[in-house]
């Protein structure tokens, strides 16, 4: 199965949870894909949906460009300067 | 994907619990170590399928055949989610690590190179020789550096809770049956007892790799030492012996201390010359081959 | 008490059909391990087990002791047909027996999806779901491994010579008879026979193979007789229990 394609699964949980990635397999094509992933990664049920996505469709960022938003405090806010003055307040009561 | 600019580097990462991914640049020496033990782990994995496989047309109920067809379903399974972390790290394609085993260029656990003799050794393997590998996989699960096999880790950890639980209910019905079974049972212990310990291997080294990089959490002694205290009263509550002359508690701490081992048994089993072996291995070849027409029109299919 | 007597017409109808379940899911299990590649292992060891849960259902339609019945019971008193108790370890005759009997199997459901019994009602509605996955895996392995020519004489010739062993599946108990009046099934084994060959020949038609599909009459054999390979997998089967058949296991 060498030449054949690899596969990335995911699943869905029930309920509110997004589509999580699970693993992956080899398989001839989609159709065959779809078929094989639920006895590889559902045995117990843990997938109520399932995406098969061929690794080489999968584009992938890279990570000096994600990295430029690891740090973006212009973007955060921890709200500290008007727990702050709410306390000050209080305390002035 | 990351590099670091020296072992030192990479080593203070890990230290600090980073996880490694696939398409990180970790230093050769990590990745070719790493390989090597999810390799080992999935071969153990296959040929522990193969090893319960031979009692199930035996099983002795249609409802005991499902369960035991489950049981190895998921080892089989584990085996394949291994493969394909193991594929990913670039060093050897699936096809190469299947021939690799069949040809006999690679290792698995100890105990998959003996063979299972009458049912209760399919439950013996089912409660000790899984309890043991459980440990050792719970201890690598604990830290474990590179991430895409923390995270099968998981899922294989989690369905060997679902092996164990089975297992010992399938040992209180031994134990709780007749002298036949309960025979029957005393027996397997007798084969798999040691098999089972030495599945930790002997005392880890001082400067184990596997340890300073986090794959594993704990030392090879200490596991062993703790699965002892463990099994031992477990065994023996249910009414069997440990076929351990030298077993004894310690007066001053309480705790099971063993005869010393006799690592001969292990050192044959790593270089495939474990009494079931080569019928084992000569089996998968030939089934191998036979099949191999299938594998290449699905794969001209693609 | 079990819901039918066993020895009654309707008991050896649902019999035969749990016979049936019970040794194709036995004979796929033993491809555990060594399937040709290990996501396809999971796959057909999956519907070993579903063929199973399967004969599990119906047996206990049948007795109330389920491993007695179905593994100590004397060999004549066994329904299965000739098509399950063949012994075949060779992949291309394993997968076309799958796809031959999972094609009929799921038309025996559909004819105890209306049955007049709300129990095989039930069962044949779960098999139904299950049988889905059953006869799409079957199906897309043929119809994949026959485009190229070295697999797709393989598997011509496998079909060749097991498409008459196939037609003993229609080979009806004579209980038969009354399972149709009362109304547990809906369809006779002839009307089913026909059905089964209309599938395959719309399948052999899609796939461009080469085959003609005649099921010659089976003759009235009424399951009567064991295969020559049944003894042994009997034996195998009871090996355990042998060593003290009071036992629970």
């Amino acid at each position: 199965m060498t030449a054949s394609h690899i596969f990335e699964v995911f699943l869905k949980a029930e309920g509110k949870s997004e589509f999580r990635h699970a693993g992956s397999l080899g398989a001839a094509d989609r159709e065959m894909a779809l078929l094989l992933a639920r006895e590889c990664y559902s045995r117990r049920g843990e997938g109520h949906e399932i995406w098969v996505v061929r690794r080489d469709d999968i584009g992938v960022a890279d990570t000096r460009d994600l990295s430029a938003n690891f740090v973006k405090p212009h973007r955060m806010n921890d709200g500290k300067r008007v727990a702050e003055h709410r306390r000050s307040q209080r305390e002035d009561e | 994907m990351r590099t670091w600019n020296d072992i030192e580097e990479f080593e203070a990462f890990l230290d600090g619990g980073g996880l490694v991914e696939a398409d990180d640049g970790m230093p050769d020496a990590f990745r070719q170590e790493v390989f090597r033990f999810i390799e080992f782990h999935a071969n153990s994995e296959l040929m522990g399928g193969l090893t319960e496989r031979d009692w199930i047309p035996h099983s002795p109920g249609v409802r005991l055949k499902q369960i035991f067809l489950a049981k190895t379903q998921d080892e089989i399974g584990h085996a394949h989610l291994l493969y394909m972390v193991a594929a990913d790290m670039g060093v050897k394609t699936r096809e190469q690590m299947t021939n690799d085993l069949l040809e006999g260029r690679t290792r698995f656990h100890n105990v998959f190179h003996y063979r299972a003799e009458t049912w209760a050794d399919q439950i013996a393997i089912a409660f000790l020789v899984d309890a043991a590998a459980f440990a050792s996989q719970r201890a690598v699960f604990a830290e474990c550096s590179y991430g895409p096999y923390k995270r099968i880790l998981r899922r294989i950890v989690g369905e060997e809770g679902f092996h164990m639980r089975h297992g010992e209910e399938m040992v209180l019905r031994l134990a709780n049956g007749s002298e036949t079974q309960r025979k029957l049972f005393q027996d397997a212990i007798n084969r798999w007892w040691w098999p089972a310990v030495q599945l930790f291997g002997p005392d880890s080294p001082p400067d184990d790799p596997l340890l300073r990089w986090h794959i594993k959490s704990e030392r090879n002694e200490v596991l062993r030492h703790a699965y002892v205290q463990k099994y031992v009263p477990l065994l023996q509550g249910y009414g069997f012996t440990i076929p351990d002359d030298g077993l004894h508690r310690d007066p001053d701490t309480g705790q099971w201390m063993m005869s010393a081992i006799d690592w001969e048994p292990l050192r044959a089993t790593l270089k495939n010359d474990g009494p079931d072996s080569a019928r084992r291995l000569a089996n998968a070849v030939r089934n191998h081959f036979e099949t191999r027409w299938f594998r290449d029109a699905i794969e001209v299919s693609a | 008490m079990p819901l039918f007597d066993a020895s009654s017409g309707v008991g050896e109808f649902l019999t035969a059909f749990a016979d049936d379940e019970h040794l194709i899911g036995s004979h796929h299990a033993w491809w555990i391990g060594i399937a040709p590649f290990l996501e396809e292992d999971l796959a057909f060891c999956s519907i070993a087990q579903d063929e199973l849960g399967h004969a599990l259902a119906l047996y206990d339609l049948v007795t109330d002791d389920i491993d007695q019945f179905a593994l100590r019971r004397d060999r004549s008193a066994y329904r299965s047909c000739d098509f399950v108790e063949m012994v075949m370890p060779d992949w291309a005759d394993t997968l076309v027996r799958h796809w031959l009997y999972d094609t009929a199997e799921h038309l025996r459901w559909e004819a105890l999806a209306d049955s007049s019994s709300v129990e095989v009602r039930g069962i044949a509605a779960r098999a139904l779901t299950e049988e889905s996955f059953h006869v799409k895996h079957a199906r897309l392995m043929v119809s994949r491994s026959v485009q190229s020519e070295q697999a797709r004489n393989i598997v011509i010739d496998s079909l060749q010579r097991l498409l008459p062993h196939s037609a003993t599946m229609w080979a009806s108990v004579a209980g038969e008879a009354e399972a149709l009046t009362s109304g547990v099934t809906t369809m006779s084994s002839e009307q089913l026979a026909e059905q089964y060959a209309q599938a395959l020949r719309n399948d052999v038609n899609e796939w461009g193979l080469d085959v003609p599909i005649v099921l010659e009459p089976t003759g009235q054999s009424h399951r009567l007789e064991r295969h020559h390979d049944f003894d042994d997998f009997y034996a195998s089967l009871n090996l355990v229990m042998d060593l003290d058949p009071t036992a629970n296991w």
